[in-house]
């Protein structure tokens, strides 16, 4: 089987030619679940800092495979670079027989890297997501792909959820969060050495312009300064921020997404942090319990220290920064 | 100096002192509590295992220069029965550190022992829980993926004395009606060593080393649940392990008891935190944490080849019952 690499950004449009591409690779692979091209553009044409892919065409010029990630801001050890969210890995299995059926991909994957992944600035020293079992298996097998976690989630019972915070704490519900919630990020950042960086464009990007459900957003304050924010979504906690000691402002953030998650008819509030983050046990303590997930999250690094033992210590991540 | 000359083979009688000394040698190093792993031990471990032995060496002029090592187990899988081997004892010769170029003489080694006991219709799983180095070196040459980043239950039980309660007996060795409750806990498990009075006795009450206290309790005479206890100082000071934990789902009266009975223990004991460990599937991870019991990260990793291409790291994760007994440095 011919085919031809093309390694590029992300440009409006190729939502569509990406969907079709997606659909047939789910059907050789089995199944799946329908991909929208609105999602498509909204994940990849309007993410804030941009995207990249890598695609392996046939000489009709048919995608037979690709990867697609999402270029994430990082606050890391106090630096500010970029790393790749790898959302869409694909190859149309229906192609090709035996080994061979994966080459596409594998030339796909090691485009990609060549093309985007390296040492900062120039390129993403980290590339992470959340694969499918079949991805998985690949990308283990054959792009160097690592695990770093097999993820836990903590769950509410709403039930058991915590009462209000202190009442010095002023919680705003905000349609879009404003410039200075990069403030109560900054916060939540400090003494972390890798954090997604959280300024407005970034989370209303992720969550108020996302396609679907809205997702309500809340903005804490203490004496008018932000000390911390929270999105919830039917249930999700996708984001919750404060400083690790602010147990106060913690306490009142899961007091309120839990009276959004029980008004949105949900009888639980989930959430996930990494379970060296000081969140994992705070949270334990109010109330939440650690159970399983089908997910377990990988990443290929390009650049010293992060490296797998690096990650797992010191990467500090929310539910919603990788999308599901 | 001429190079050393390696045979790479497998273990045969006759072996025992030479790998006994290189293990003593290897082990003692940097570890000022080291204590020398006596014959009697190491014939507890390999020569009298019931499932058997798994050993493949690098021998140099009687020296054994490097090992690749591991416990098999018996295993019930999907409903049949087959073997999984924990990876124990890898080990290289301080003077042999040098003596085979990238990748080495422990991987040389290895390469042989997965060749004769992993494969389609061998151990299904060869598992270990290394920390990051180790587990660097095995993904890159022997193809160790990760399980399961572990996760540790951990409970402070603080100094106020704890009644034993009386319905909790302590068991002085393990006889047939422990395979009954096993084949009970087993509805429930995709994948699990088979604990019957055999594996029992041999893990537990004839532990050369360690003293394990099973504390048991019945309900019409059956054993209704078995938690084993070990007072220890790993992998901190002062820790009261609870080793294993056989308590069908639909049994958490007798689980309680024995939760009241592990913490009796442990605050006899003086342990600062009770550990125990639960595949995340378990209910007993959730009846835990509601009995107190917190969740929290650890630096081991669950690692396995797989060697039955029916299987991979996902059904493992939600399917494979174990327990601290499986691993054999408690």
């Amino acid at each position: 089987m011919d085919f031809s690499v093309e390694t590029r950004a992300f440009r409006a449009g190729d939502e569509r030619w990406l969907r079709a591409a997606l659909e047939r690779a789910c059907r050789s692979a089995g199944g799946g679940p329908a991909r929208d091209e609105r999602e498509l553009a909204w994940r990849y044409g309007a993410a804030p800092h941009g995207a990249v892919l890598a695609v392996a065409r046939d000489t009709a010029g048919v995608e037979l495979a690709g990867l697609v990630a999402t270029r994430r801001r990082v606050r890391f050890e106090g630096q500010e670079l970029f790393w790749l969210e790898l959302g869409d890995l694909w190859n149309d299995f229906a192609r090709g027989s035996g080994l061979a059926r994966a080459r596409p991909l594998l030339a796909a994957g090691a485009a990609f890297a060549e093309a985007f992944c390296g040492f900062a600035p120039e390129k993403h020293p980290v590339v992470y997501g959340l694969p499918n079992r079949r991805a998985h298996r690949l990308g283990l097998a054959r792009l160097e792909w690592e695990v770093l976690r097999s993820e836990n989630e903590l769950v509410l019972d709403l039930a058991q959820a915590p009462s209000e915070g202190e009442p010095t704490l002023e919680l705003e519900p905000v349609a879009r969060f404003p410039a200075e919630v990069e403030a109560a990020y900054l916060r939540h950042a400090e003494g972390r050495p890798a954090t997604l960086w959280k300024d407005a464009a970034a989370l209303n990007g992720r969550h108020v312009e996302a396609p679907g459900v809205p997702a309500e957003l809340v903005l804490a304050r203490r004496a008018g300064e932000p000390v911390g924010f929270a999105v919830h979504r039917r249930g999700a906690l996708l984001e919750l921020a404060t400083a690790a000691a602010d147990g106060d402002t913690r306490r009142a953030l899961v007091a309120w997404a839990a009276a959004r998650a029980r008004a949105a008819g949900a009888t639980r509030l989930a959430t996930v942090v990494p379970d060296t983050a000081p969140e994992f046990l705070a949270l334990q303590a109010l109330g939440f319990r650690v159970g399983p997930t089908r997910e377990f999250l990988c990443f290929r690094s390009f650049q010293r220290p992060a490296i797998m033992s690096w990650l797992f210590k010191h990467w500090s991540y929310s539910r919603a920064d990788t999308l599901r | 100096m001429a190079a050393p000359k390696y045979t790479i083979r497998e273990f045969r009688p006759g072996d025992e002192e030479a790998i006994l000394a290189t293990f003593n040698a290897v082990f003692a190093e940097n570890n000022p509590s080291f204590q020398a792993r006596t014959r009697r031990e190491w014939d507890w471990a390999f020569a009298h295992n019931p499932a058997g032995r798994r050993i493949w060496v690098a021998e140099s002029e009687g020296v054994i220069a490097a090992q690749c090592a591991a416990l098999p187990y018996r295993v019930w899988i999907d409903g049949r029965e087959s073997s999984f081997t924990q990876g124990v004892d890898s080990m290289v010769h301080p003077d042999h550190r040098k003596g085979l170029r990238r990748p080495g003489l422990y991987v040389e080694t290895a390469y042989p022992f997965f060749e004769r006991f992993g494969g389609y219709g061998n151990d299904i799983l060869h598992y270990g829980w290394p920390v990051e180095p180790a587990w660097r070196i095995g993904r890159t040459f022997l193809g160790y993926e990760i399980v399961r980043t572990q996760t540790l239950h951990f409970f402070e039980p603080g100094p106020a004395p704890r009644a034993f309660p009386r319905e909790v007996e302590r068991l002085a060795r393990f006889g047939p009606e422990v395979e009954r409750l096993y084949l009970r806990c087993r509805a429930n498990f995709g994948a699990s060593v088979i604990r019957d009075a055999r594996y029992m006795n041999w893990r537990f009450a004839d532990h050369p080393r360690f003293r394990y206290e099973l504390l048991a309790v019945r309900r019409g005479g059956e054993l209704a649940g078995l938690a084993i206890y070990r007072r220890a100082d790993w992998p901190v000071p002062g820790t009261a392990l609870v080793m294993d934990w056989l308590v069908p789902d639909d049994e958490p009266g007798a689980g309680a008891l024995l939760r009241d009975a592990l913490l009796a223990r442990a605050v006899e004991d003086g342990a600062h935190v009770v550990l125990a460990v639960f595949p995340d599937w378990s209910p007993w991870n959730a009846r835990f944490q509601d009995w107190g019991f917190r969740v929290h990260s650890s630096d081991y990793l669950l690692i396995g080849i797989i060697q039955d291409p029916r299987y991979d790291t996902w059904w493992l994760r939600e399917n494979w019952w174990y327990q601290l007994a499986e691993l054999d440095v408690v």
